[in-house]
């Protein structure tokens, strides 16, 4: 599934949980950690978990937010989503010390709750998270997304966020360089300013051509604006679909590797060029 | 079990329920609602609070509930966190 | 000559100021004379009150009103009881009037549009004599077809001479348009205008030869209650979905081309939507030919811009409407008669491409109700909704689909406001429902689109998944008003609620 939109919702407040499919994002995150109250973070996991298991969401992906290891909530956080059972969770200030740690209490869980299929994505916003990238996302098979949380970096390194993100260059090429060798997805830091649609449409350009494959929305209005930045164009449709014909037409003649354009394709240009289709067709 | 300290959960924000657990001196069960739905969803929402309590247990205890059209999985989660903050 | 036809005059009987046993009764004095009183109980004494007359007011003050206040307290003061009030609209300022209702001083309410505040009132039971629910265009009808008739209007007016020619466009309470007060002022038997602002009038909605008074008074309303310094457009993302989703609707539907024509509501949704219209008029060079309704910035906006050629305006929603239909000749005042009267030949209405409405509720056959809250209470009423609906070549209902737990699709509609016939879509956060009428608009639209398009009934069945099925709201047999339908036909009964 191409995962370009992923829409932050609050995880205390009923009334934006129950219009949270309409919007049409990829993945809904519902979050426990800095959009709920410390004296709320008791009542907001349970209404999580029971918004989970009570709406059929099926169409899209489910994560949920839980707190970082080293607080007091992340073991509450941890059991009552084991029994919500959403498709992910994602994990804030990771490293290869926190994800060792959140999959070994899996593990241990697994026997009460089953949890074999349960996915991780990672959030990096620490200096030390973005240093020492490539082993917190090797750190578990479970892991099939990465996200830069660019507001608390930019804390970590006490750096005063510019209008053009300058100070994100690094962390942002360095992120989207880790996801692809580890071949998982990249999403883009969120965008605060939510009525600034001509900054944002830049930031997701800006965020595209780093090689991120979708940014995270803080605000239904910003899903329409990746969803276009992001597109897939004609251009590259075409193409797709031009790959997949040449490696149909190379599997009748028996001939394993075969080329397109004097290139040859390998099986991951294959996989991204039957992506590429399923997601158009999905349109 | 017994609800022996008081507790709320919850807010009057739309689509959400503010509730109260007490103790009841009377030893059972007590329910008192207030929803804006009431006319159409009383009976929906009592059952809901009623099955709530039952599976957590919780023989004795006021419950007040101010609904602001709340989904059946809210009102059991406001519930649930009430209880818990109780006991 | 032959003496047959010259004895078939009558003879001269000599001129006095008023000739009496005439052929005509002509009065001189009713034209273009001093009619100011500037003292209420002055006037109101000069005027032939008694019990079970029938008083019209306006709402083009909306709640920013005092007149009707100010005018019913005086009324009821005076012990005058059983009366017929023909008011276009109520609203929530309006309040005092419940205790008139209760008291039977006030036994029969003919409106458009009732504020739930005093719809409560009615639908427990108080007014004796009950309301009838109509349109803005049968109003008029029955007005000018003297199917009811006014003994005395009270007509607010913000700016008027002395003779009474009268305009909204000026004045420190200016409100724009007139348009529901046209028909009043031509055909109750005595027309009082209620003003503050006494002075010359270049381009009057009203005639001095339709008034018979002119009551000065310090203020006939508060401005800020009268027009929105703004109107905004809603920030609520679910309302922007259904806005965009409309706009999309329309767009795939063929309705947007150059000389299209539109109306729709004023709230916040509406207002999002005719944004969304105005930015693709903008990228596709399309020109409309005109908007109508109440009008706002936005509309205006469009105007100025060149992308309609004309607005007609009944009602100014916004200080931008108020200031644009005053001095734009392309923004054109309109009387309810000519907006919406089904029976006049070239109303407004039946001119429109399509219109957006809203909807308390609609049931499975796509009968609408505006009049009544899903707990039976009168909370509204059909304005100009069943008189557009019916006009409009395509007429779209907005809402969301869940609000609050409760559904605006229902198994059972509490009061039909506008019926099936003439409504055709539904625009929702979680399906659009077209009528089978449509079918090959359908086909075409489920084949070029990815619009989500469903079933009424599919939609209904998610909306009851989410909510639970509610109760039947329980109401009395007592009949507390009736829903008139745009040529006065009968369409629903509105029940006494019932309470626990």
């Amino acid at each position: 599934m191409i995962k370009q939109t992923a829409l932050f919702i609050p995880g205390n407040q009923p009334k934006m949980h129950i219009s949270a499919d309409v919007f049409g994002a990829d993945c809904l995150i519902f979050d426990l950690e800095d959009s709920v109250a410390i004296h709320q973070k008791d009542s907001a996991r349970l209404l999580v978990k029971e918004m989970i298991q009570a709406f059929d969401l099926s169409y899209t992906e489910v994560i949920v937010r839980i707190n970082p290891v080293d607080s007091s909530f992340y073991q509450d956080d941890l059991k009552e989503m084991l029994q919500a059972r959403p498709d992910a969770l994602m994990i804030p200030k990771a490293t290869k010390a926190v994800i060792e740690k959140v999959e070994a209490d899996l593990k241990h869980y697994n026997d009460i709750y089953p949890n074999e299929t349960l996915k991780l994505y990672i959030i990096i916003e620490t200096a030390m998270g973005v240093e020492t990238a490539l082993e917190t996302c090797l750190a578990s098979k479970r892991i099939i997304g990465v996200l830069l949380g660019g507001e608390d970096l930019c804390t970590d390194m006490k750096v005063t966020p510019t209008k053009q993100r300058i100070e994100l260059q690094y962390p942002r090429s360095k992120i989207a360089m880790t996801a692809a060798a580890c071949n998982i997805m990249a999403w883009d830091t969120p965008f605060v300013d939510i009525d600034d649609h001509d900054g944002f449409k830049e930031d997701a350009l800006m965020a595209k051509a780093l090689g991120f494959g979708g940014k995270v929305c803080i605000h239904p209005n910003q899903i329409d604006i990746v969803k276009e930045v992001f597109a897939i164009s004609e251009k590259q449709l075409k193409e797709a679909q031009e790959i997949i014909e040449a490696y149909e037409l190379a599997q009748q003649q028996g001939l394993g590797a075969f080329s397109y354009r004097g290139k040859m394709i390998d099986k991951p240009i294959l996989e991204r060029a039957q992506q590429i289709v399923a997601a158009s067709s999905k349109e | 079990m017994d609800i022996n300290k008081p507790s709320q959960a919850g807010t009057l924000e739309s689509n959400d329920v503010y509730v109260q657990l007490l103790p009841n001196p009377n030893g059972n069960i007590e329910i008192k609602l207030k929803s804006i739905v009431y006319k159409q969803f009383k009976d929906q929402i009592l059952q809901v609070a009623n099955q709530t309590l039952k599976d957590l247990q919780i023989t004795s205890c006021v419950l007040i509930m101010d609904d602001q059209g709340a989904l059946d999985h809210t009102i059991k989660a406001r519930i649930e966190s009430a209880v818990k903050r109780s006991l | 000559m032959d003496p047959k036809v010259i004895n078939s005059f009558k003879p001269y009987q000599g001129t006095v100021d008023v000739i009496k046993g005439g052929r005509f009764e002509c009065d001189k004095n009713k034209g273009h004379h001093d009619k100011v009183i500037d003292d209420l109980n002055k006037a109101l004494d000069q005027l032939p009150l008694c019990d079970g007359m029938t008083l019209s007011f306006h709402h083009h003050l909306r709640d920013g009103d005092h007149v009707l206040n100010m005018i019913m307290t005086n009324i009821a003061q005076r012990g005058y009881k059983n009366i017929t009030l023909v008011v276009s609209s109520l609203f929530p300022v309006h309040a005092p009037l419940i205790d008139m209702i209760k008291q039977q001083i006030v036994t029969k309410i003919y409106a458009a549009y009732i504020a739930k505040e005093i719809g409560i009132v009615i639908s427990q039971g108080y007014l004796r004599d009950g309301c009838i629910m109509h349109t803005h265009g049968y109003r008029a009808t029955m007005l000018i077809q003297k199917e009811v008739i006014i003994d005395i209007a009270f007509l607010a007016a913000p700016s008027t001479d002395q003779a009474g020619n009268a305009t909204g466009s000026e004045g420190i309470t200016s409100c724009g348009v007139l348009g529901y007060a046209i028909a009043d002022a031509q055909m109750a038997k005595h027309v009082v205008l209620i003003s503050d602002t006494i002075q010359d009038v270049r381009k009057p909605e009203i005639r001095a030869e339709w008034v018979d008074m002119v009551i000065k008074v310090d203020a006939i309303g508060d401005p800020k209650g009268i027009v929105s310094g703004t109107t905004t457009i809603t920030k609520d993302p679910v309302g922007l979905l259904i806005a965009k989703r409309t706009a999309d609707f329309v767009e795939a539907a063929g309705l947007l081309k150059d000389g299209f024509s539109f109306q729709t509501g004023a709230g916040g949704i509406s207002l999002a939507l005719v944004q969304e219209i105005y930015k693709r008029c903008q990228t596709q060079h399309i020109k409309g030919s005109f908007a109508s309704g109440g009008t706002t910035k936005f509309l205006v906006d469009m105007l100025e811009k060149g992308y309609l050629k004309n607005i007609y305006d009944v009602q100014c929603f916004d200080l931008d409407a108020v200031r644009s239909v005053k001095n734009n000749p392309a923004h054109i005042k309109i009387s309810a008669q000519e907006y919406a009267d089904i029976t006049y030949k070239d109303n407004i209405v039946c001119k429109l491409d399509f219109v957006v409405l809203g909807a308390t509720e609609i049931d499975t056959s796509y009968n609408v109700n505006v009049t009544t809250g899903s707990d039976g209470i009168i909370m509204g009423g059909s304005g100009g909704h069943a008189d557009t609906a019916y006009g409009a070549k395509m007429t779209i209902i907005v809402s969301k689909l869940v609000s609050s737990r409760l559904s605006v699709i229902v198994d059972q509609i509490t009061t039909i406001t506008t019926p099936k016939e003439t409504v055709d879509v539904l625009i929702t956060e979680r399906g659009i429902a077209i009528h089978p009428r449509h079918q090959e608009l359908i086909d075409h639209l489920k084949a070029t689109t990815s619009l989500p398009i469903m079933d009424i009934k599919t939609l209904y069945d998610i909306a009851i998944k989410m909510t639970g099925i509610p109760n039947k709201i329980k109401h009395t047999d007592k009949v507390v008003g009736v829903s008139l339908y745009s040529d006065g036909t009968l369409l629903d009964t509105i029940h006494q609620i019932k309470e626990d």
